[in-house]
């Protein structure tokens, strides 16, 4: 009957991006409580989530699901990076400058070891520059995820978060200058090899700053405290991510330099009383669903050797940088063992450099993931488990948890 | 089964001894974080003034003095060691600040710090250890024998409302304005064993007491009982524990040098008898000195007469004036009154509040005058 049609729904139903959405959602909670009752960390379940769906990802009912998983993952790890950012005390850095010392070593060895690997594994040098530079940083998302999910506080976690979040700031710097050394090896003008690491440095850090000025003035027409505060916060970021994509920017760095300077900007203390609760757990599940569905499982035999290679160079890269600190910088040996576990998860902005890299040259793209993303999904498997594990020797997990 | 005699050290007359327990802070939110056992192992690393131990959970650190005899000099260790302190915090990335309680932590946060009796303590109170996460600061004063240190507790008991309204900062706890000026005594009085000493008067008599507390399995050991005022036989001292933990150093050194000038006019003078009627207003004076400071009333034990706690600290300071001049304290004594007249630490926490309307803000600048204030 033709009035049928008018209302009714065509069969098979269309596939509507937002219930695939929730569904999927459900789905990585139940896994996550399923993971916590067996003393597993949340976030490893949300990442298995994600790989299962990938397995799905051709399969046409399914793929319009997937292809916003980019954009809503970019969103929330700036979201992500943007609270990193503000529990980045620089003054801490003044009042005891061999933490500065400590992370610059942590990351230039890892950077190094990582890359001489690289060089002997006989991989171009560029190649071998970016995944040493993607190796250097550790995981931010990772780590803000199990501090949440532990309730971890203390000397352990603070360290943990400051040299995590200079590690990728690091990272992104010797990447842009990578990038620029490309455009050079592809012969393209002088002008355009030098402008556009510029461009994306000061540009994201611009935006950054202009970002975290608007913050804090828009804190001050809210009452302190109000959950207000944190909404508003998090409507700026999202505005901030979209225009850094607008503008081609690093939507990596801008969240970060944000974060870092609505914090040190902040002299009458606006932020401390801010709590992401909620949000900050639904980005964090996001992330990590959407970096699940990102990982690439059939690419893994290929190049699983070299991954594996990568990370044992690079964990006693940063197990070495942090001991030799430990001392001077005032933190007892065994909780600098431990703090050097905890800088073993991966970044998930390498998921972000892959997909740039291989949009501007496809073919060290694909070398780049090969390796790369196979590293990133083994820690993305253990690291969690080991970072809980450290935190929870080290005393600093909440009675809670 | 005869418990062993508590023998009582002998130590030299109204010499003084302080321990205070302070909060160790996070820069990042102002929120108590655990750091104990960090900035034990720096401070350790080189020799400094002061001595410093965990406690029971692991966001407190208390600094002991050692003997004196002058406040002064008693002052002075205190900033020698609370240099020490600062010194290791700054590499560490935390505050330190006084206060009797933190204004907003929640007490499920709170670790219990790694050593056996800390566990056991955990283990019999509960979420009473938890929310025993409250900052005090003792006094310790010689006696030169049990007898004597008997008599100062209980005469002593007469002005723990003096010293409740000078020491008290702790008006918010767990995130509210609890109306008290000090809400630490209310945590403190939920222990069994809290509150006034028993009524004995001679050391044998104590000994006898706490033989029977001991045969029955009340106590294990003097450690059990949470008094206000404490015999503590070891030291051969008589302990005051009723005092928040100030905002500054001087107001600590200051408060120790009025219980050195009371104490040495209580035993020179010997004002009033010792017997059940010092108790009978006790817990009343105790709940208005907590609640309204020194606007509120005072029942005197002797004279059954009612009148404002400030007046009848202000008429002490005149009574003791010469034992003042004797022991050096009468500046000292001169900032206590300046504290009854104006305002003390409870107050100047209340009006920074009102200012920023930040709990955060508040620990933060708490940790400020702790740190700046001489």
């Amino acid at each position: 009957m033709e009035m049928k049609t008018l209302f009714f729904p065509g069969w098979p139903l269309p596939a509507d991006p937002v219930l695939g959405f929730g569904v999927i959602l459900c789905l990585a909670i139940a896994l996550g409580e399923l993971a916590h009752r067996f003393r597993l960390p949340r976030i490893s379940a949300y990442v298995a989530t994600g790989v299962i769906l990938s397995f799905f990802r051709t399969a046409p009912q399914l793929a319009p699901l997937l292809s916003p998983a980019r954009a809503v993952f970019e969103l929330a790890f700036a979201l992500i990076l943007f609270e990193l950012g503000q529990r980045l005390d620089l003054g801490w850095l003044r009042r005891n400058p061999w933490l500065l010392a400590c992370s610059l070593a942590e990351s230039l060895l890892a950077f190094l070891a990582v890359g001489a690997l690289m060089l002997w594994l006989k991989q171009p040098v560029i190649l071998a520059v970016m995944i040493a530079a993607i190796a250097a940083s550790s995981g931010p998302a990772v780590v803000l995820g199990i501090c949440r999910d532990t309730e971890a506080r203390g000397q352990l976690t603070d360290r943990l978060q400051l040299l995590t979040a200079l590690s990728i700031s690091y990272s992104f710097v010797v990447l842009g200058i990578a990038y620029a050394w490309q455009h050079g090896q592809s012969s393209a003008p002088l002008m355009q090899m030098l402008l556009h690491p510029l461009y994306l440095i000061a540009g994201s850090i611009l935006l950054g700053s202009l970002t975290a000025g608007a913050v804090l003035r828009l804190l001050t027409l809210i009452r302190p405290g109000s959950f207000s505060q944190t909404l508003a916060t998090i409507g700026l970021i999202i505005a901030s991510v979209a225009l850094a994509k607008m503008l081609n920017l690093s939507v990596v760095l801008s969240a970060l330099t944000a974060g870092v300077l609505s914090r040190s900007l902040d002299r009458k203390r606006q932020l401390q009383a801010m709590d992401y609760g909620l949000l900050s757990r639904l980005a964090l599940i996001v992330v990590f669903v959407a970096t699940g569905t990102l990982l690439d499982v059939q690419q893994f035999a290929g190049a699983f050797w070299p991954a594996v290679g990568l990370l044992v160079v690079r964990a006693s890269a940063k197990t070495i940088g942090v001991l030799l600190f430990a001392r001077p910088s005032g933190l007892p040996l065994r909780k600098a063992s431990l703090l050097s576990v905890s800088l073993l998860p991966m970044s998930g902005a390498a998921l972000l450099w892959v997909e740039r890299t291989a949009s501007l040259w496809p073919e060290i793209g694909a070398q780049l993931a090969a390796v790369v993303l196979t590293a990133l999904l083994i820690m993305e498997c253990l690291a969690p488990p080991l970072l809980q594990w450290a935190l929870h020797r080290a005393n600093e997990t909440g009675d809670t948890a | 089964m005869n418990a062993p005699l508590l023998e009582f050290t002998h130590s030299a007359s109204l010499s003084l001894g302080v321990e205070l327990e302070l909060q160790i802070v996070s820069r990042l939110d102002g929120d108590l974080t655990s750091g104990a056992a960090e900035l034990l192992a720096l401070i350790e690393r080189r020799p400094h003034p002061g001595d410093f131990k965990p406690e029971v959970t692991d966001s407190m650190i208390e600094v002991s003095t050692g003997i004196h005899t002058h406040c002064q000099t008693l002052h002075a260790e205190l900033q020698g060691a609370r240099a020490a302190l600062l010194g290791a915090a700054d590499k560490l990335n935390l505050l330190i600040c006084g206060g009797g309680a933190h204004p907003f932590q929640h007490w499920a946060k709170q670790k219990i710090f790694d050593k056996p009796r800390f566990h056991e303590v955990s283990e019999l109170y509960g979420y009473l250890a938890k929310q025993f996460t409250v900052f005090g600061q003792h006094i310790h004063v010689g006696c030169s024998s049990g007898d004597e240190a008997m008599f100062l507790l209980h005469a002593l008991s007469r002005y723990i409302p003096h010293l409740i309204a000078l020491s008290a900062a702790s008006p918010y706890y767990q995130g509210v304005d609890t109306a008290f000026e000090t809400s630490r005594l209310t945590a403190i009085s939920a222990f069994p064993l809290s509150g006034r000493a028993p009524l004995v008067t001679s050391w044998e008599a104590f000994n006898t007491y706490f033989a029977d507390m001991q045969t029955t399995g009340v106590v294990q050991s003097m450690k059990d009982f949470y008094w206000d005022i404490r015999p503590k036989p070891e030291f051969g001292t008589v302990e005051i524990r009723i005092f928040d933990t100030p905002l500054t150093l001087h107001q600590a050194a200051a408060l120790a040098a009025y219980v050195q000038t009371l104490s040495r006019y209580l035993l020179a003078e010997r004002p009033f008898p010792i017997d059940e009627t010092l108790y009978a207003v006790y817990t009343f004076n105790r709940f208005q000195a907590a609640r309204f400071g020194f606007a509120g009333g005072l029942i005197d034990p002797v004279s059954r007469q009612k009148r404002l706690l400030r007046d009848d600290f202000i008429e002490t300071l005149a009574r003791i004036a010469p034992h003042a001049s004797a022991l050096d304290t009468a500046l000292f004594l001169e900032s206590l009154k300046g504290i009854a007249e104006s305002g003390n630490d409870a107050r100047w926490m209340r009006e920074t509040y009102a200012r920023s309307q930040s709990l955060p803000d508040l620990v933060w600048r708490q940790a400020q005058r702790w740190r700046d204030s001489p």
